[in-house]
C-alpha cells in the first residue's frame, strides 16, 4: 500500500507545468469563480421562485393588455414600477449576500487557492448583475414587445422601450453594485441587507415623489410613459446615464478597496 | 534560500487580543517544520499570516522571497493549503471538487484531468471520488484535503492540523503520505498538536505559546537542549522512594522525578558522560531492593516540548511576581520619602 502512495505521490508531483502567466491564471480564476456563482444563483430558490413568478406576472399581463382600454404606455409603465419594487427587493438579497454569507470560509477556500481578492470580487459583480439583469430582461423584453403588438391602444415607441428597458437596466445594475458594496462592509448579511434596503427605497420613494405631477396613480408614474412613447431629450437621458454610470464605475474602486484592506 | 521569512511578526486583533507576539523565524526550502503549540498559541494566525489572508500588526512575511500580502495571488498559487476545518462544500463529489480547485488555479483541462487521477491515487480516493463530499469519513476528507492542496503541484505546503481526527490507520496513512512529499522535495509547514507526528516528519521545529515563539530549530537540538543528560526508569519495588532519598542526599546534582507509580525520571547536572552517576542511582537502587526493568532516553519531541512550555510559564510567572515585588517597593519608597510637597 504504502509503496503504492509512493509512486502515486511522485506521480502527482512530477506532472504539472506551470498553468501559464499570472494574468491567464487570474482569468482563468475569474472565469472559473464566475461560472461557479452563477451555478450557485440558478440553484437557489429565491432566484426560482422570482423567475417564476415574473413569467406568470407576464403571461398574465399579455393577457390583461388584449382586453386593456388604456394605453400601452401606461400598463407597461405600471409593470416597470411593480418591477423595480419587487424586483429590487430580490436584487438587493442577491448581491448584499454575495461576499458576507461567504466570509466565514472566504479566506481559506477560496483566497488561499491562489486567488487575489479582486477577481473574486469581479466574478461577483459580474455574476450577480448578469443574473439579475438576465431575469429581468429575458421576462420584460418580450412582455413589451407583444404588448406592443397586442395592446387594444398602443402608443409606445420601440426606441422609448428600449430606452427604458436601458433605465431599468441601468438601476438594476447599480444596485447589484451597492449590494455587492454593501456585501464587502457589513459581514452580517441581514445589516447589509437592512441598511441598503432603507437607502434605497427611501431613495426610490423620494424620486417617485419628485417626478409625481399629482398624488394621483397616474401622477405618480411621472414621465415614464413619455419615455415609453419616444419622447425623452437628450438632456435627460446624458443625465440619468452620468448618474447612473458614476457609481458603475466608482463603486468596484470602493469595494476592492475595502476587500483589500481587511482579513479574510 | 528560505522559503518563508518572518520578522518580528505581530498580530493583535480587534478585540486587543495578542495573538503573535514579536515572532522571527526562516524555513529553509525542502525541509518540514512543526508549527507546535497548545490551543490558542497562535499557529492558526500565523499560518493566515504566511498565506497573507490577514495583514500583520507589525513585522513582515516574506515568502519565496516576495513580501507576502492580501493582494499576492501569484505567490498563493504556489502554496498549497490544508485548513484545519476542511472548509468544503457539503453537496459536491470529491473529483467535482478537486476540478473546481484546480480551475481556480486556471490549470488547463488536459491537465486537470491527469492530475485528479494522479491524486485521487495518491491519497486513496479512487473509489470514493463520486461520493458526495458530506458522506465521506473524516479521514477521507483530510486526504481530499490533501490532494486539493496538491493540485497546484504547490513548492511550499501548508498543513493545518492534519492528523486531527483520524483513526491510527489514517493518522499513520497521512504521516506516510507526508514523508512521500519531502521525498518529493516538497518544503512544508505541519501546524500541529499531536506532537508524536511532528517527531516523526518534522525537521525544524517552532514553539509558539501565547503568541510567542519560545523555541526554533532543529527538533534534535530541541530535544537535546530540553532533556541533556536526562532518563527514564521503569522500576519496582517498595524501596524506590528511600533509595531516591538516599541519593539526594548524597549527590545534590541528581534530581529525581516521580512520573508514576513504577517511572521515575532522572536528571544528572554533570555535563557530558553521566555513567558514573547513573551507575550509583542503580547501586542504590540494587541495594534498597527495587528492580530496574527498562532504561529509557528522554528524547521525545513531546517530553521536550512540556518542558519548555513549563519552563515559560514559570519565566512569566516569574516576571508577574517581580513586577509585583518592583511595584511594591516602589510603592514602599514613595511612602517612605517625606511628604515635602504635601504642605
Amino acid at each position: 500500500m504504502t509503496t503504492s502512495i509512493n509512486e502515486a505521490v511522485r506521480e502527482a508531483t512530477q506532472t504539472l507545468t506551470p498553468a501559464g502567466t499570472a494574468r491567464k491564471r487570474s482569468f482563468a480564476a475569474f472565469l472559473s469563480l464566475t461560472q461557479y456563482d452563477l451555478s450557485i444563483l440558478w440553484g437557489s430558490w429565491i432566484i426560482r421562485f422570482w423567475f417564476l413568478l415574473t413569467i406568470i406576472g407576464a403571461v398574465s399581463a399579455v393577457l390583461l393588455a388584449r382586453n386593456y382600454s388604456d394605453q400601452t404606455s401606461f400598463f407597461i409603465s405600471w409593470a416597470l414600477v411593480l418591477y423595480s419594487g419587487l424586483g429590487s427587493f430580490v436584487a438587493l438579497i442577491v448581491s448584499t449576500s454575495a461576499i458576507s454569507s461567504e466570509r466565514p470560509f472566504l479566506g481559506v477556500a477560496v483566497i488561499s487557492r491562489g486567488i487575489a481578492p479582486t477577481p473574486y470580487l469581479l466574478a461577483k459583480l459580474f455574476s450577480r448583475s448578469i443574473t439579475i439583469l438576465g431575469m429581468f430582461l429575458i421576462v420584460m423584453v418580450p412582455t413589451m414587445f407583444i404588448v406592443q403588438t397586442q395592446g387594444l391602444t398602443n402608443d409606445m415607441e420601440t426606441s422609448g422601450m428600449l430606452l427604458a428597458l436601458g433605465y431599468w437596466s441601468l438601476m438594476l445594475t447599480v444596485l447589484v453594485f451597492l449590494g455587492i458594496t454593501f456585501s464587502v462592509m457589513f459581514t452580517n448579511t441581514l445589516v447589509g441587507v437592512t441598511v441598503l434596503g432603507v437607502f434605497w427605497y427611501m431613495g426610490l420613494m423620494l424620486l417617485a415623489a419628485a417626478y409625481a405631477g399629482d398624488l394621483t396613480a397616474d401622477g405618480v408614474l411621472g414621465g415614464l410613459p413619455l419615455v415609453l412613447q419616444g419622447e425623452s431629450r437628450l438632456v435627460e437621458i446624458s443625465t440619468i446615464l452620468i448618474i447612473g454610470g458614476i457609481p458603475l464605475l466608482v463603486l468596484p474602486f470602493v469595494a476592492t478597496r475595502i476587500v483589500n484592506s481587511r482579513d479574510m | 534560500m528560505d522559503v518563508v521569512e518572518i520578522n518580528d511578526l505581530t498580530k493583535i486583533y480587534d478585540n486587543r487580543l495578542v495573538a503573535l507576539n514579536t515572532v522571527s523565524l526562516k524555513l529553509p526550502q525542502g525541509s518540514i517544520m512543526g508549527l507546535i503549540g497548545p490551543n490558542g498559541a497562535g499557529k492558526s494566525t500565523a499560518l493566515m499570516l504566511i498565506l497573507g489572508l490577514q495583514k500583520p500588526t507589525a513585522g513582515s512575511v516574506y515568502v519565496f522571497g516576495q513580501p507576502m500580502a492580501l493582494s499576492s495571488g501569484d505567490l498563493r498559487s504556489r502554496i498549497g493549503f490544508l485548513p484545519q476545518s476542511g472548509a468544503f462544500p457539503p453537496d459536491m463529489s470529491c473529483i467535482t471538487y478537486l476540478d473546481q480547485i484546480g480551475k481556480l488555479f486556471g490549470i488547463p483541462r488536459e491537465l486537470r484531468k491527469k492530475r485528479l487521477s494522479s491524486l485521487l491515487h495518491a491519497t486513496d480516493l479512487l473509489q470514493a471520488s463520486s461520493q458526495r463530499i458530506d458522506h465521506l469519513s473524516s479521514g477521507q476528507r483530510t486526504r481530499l484535503g490533501i490532494a486539493a492542496a496538491l493540485i497546484n503541484d504547490p513548492d511550499l505546503l501548508i498543513l493545518d492540523e492534519p492528523t486531527v481526527g483520524l483513526d491510527p490507520e489514517g493518522r499513520a496513512f497521512t504521516i506516510s503520505l507526508i514523508s512521500e512529499l519531502r521525498r518529493a522535495g516538497k518544503t512544508i509547514i505541519l501546524s500541529t498538536h499531536i506532537l508524536p507526528d511532528a517527531d516523526q516528519v518534522c525537521d525544524y521545529v517552532a514553539v509558539l505559546n501565547q503568541g510567542k515563539l519560545i523555541f526554533s530549530g532543529p527538533v534534535e537540538e530541541m530535544k537535546r537542549i530540553a532533556y541533556l543528560n536526562t532518563v527514564d526508569l521503569t522500576v519496582a519495588g517498595e524501596g524506590i522512594d528511600v533509595a531516591i532519598v538516599a541519593i539526594e542526599a548524597r549527590d545534590p546534582d541528581t534530581h529525581f522525578e516521580r512520573l508514576g507509580a513504577e517511572t521515575v525520571r532522572v536528571a544528572f547536572q554533570q555535563q557530558g558522560d553521566f555513567s558514573e552517576p547513573l551507575a550509583n542511582v542503580l547501586m542504590e537502587f540494587s541495594r534498597c531492593g527495587v528492580t530496574l526493568r527498562a532504561i529509557r532516553q528522554v528524547g521525545e519531541l513531546e517530553d521536550a516540548f512540556l518542558k519548555r512550555l513549563a519552563e515559560d510559564r514559570l519565566r512569566g510567572f516569574s516576571r508577574a511576581i517581580g513586577k509585583q515585588n518592583g511595584l511594591a517597593q516602589i510603592l514602599q519608597t514613595v511612602e517612605a520619602q517625606p511628604q515635602e510637597t504635601s504642605s
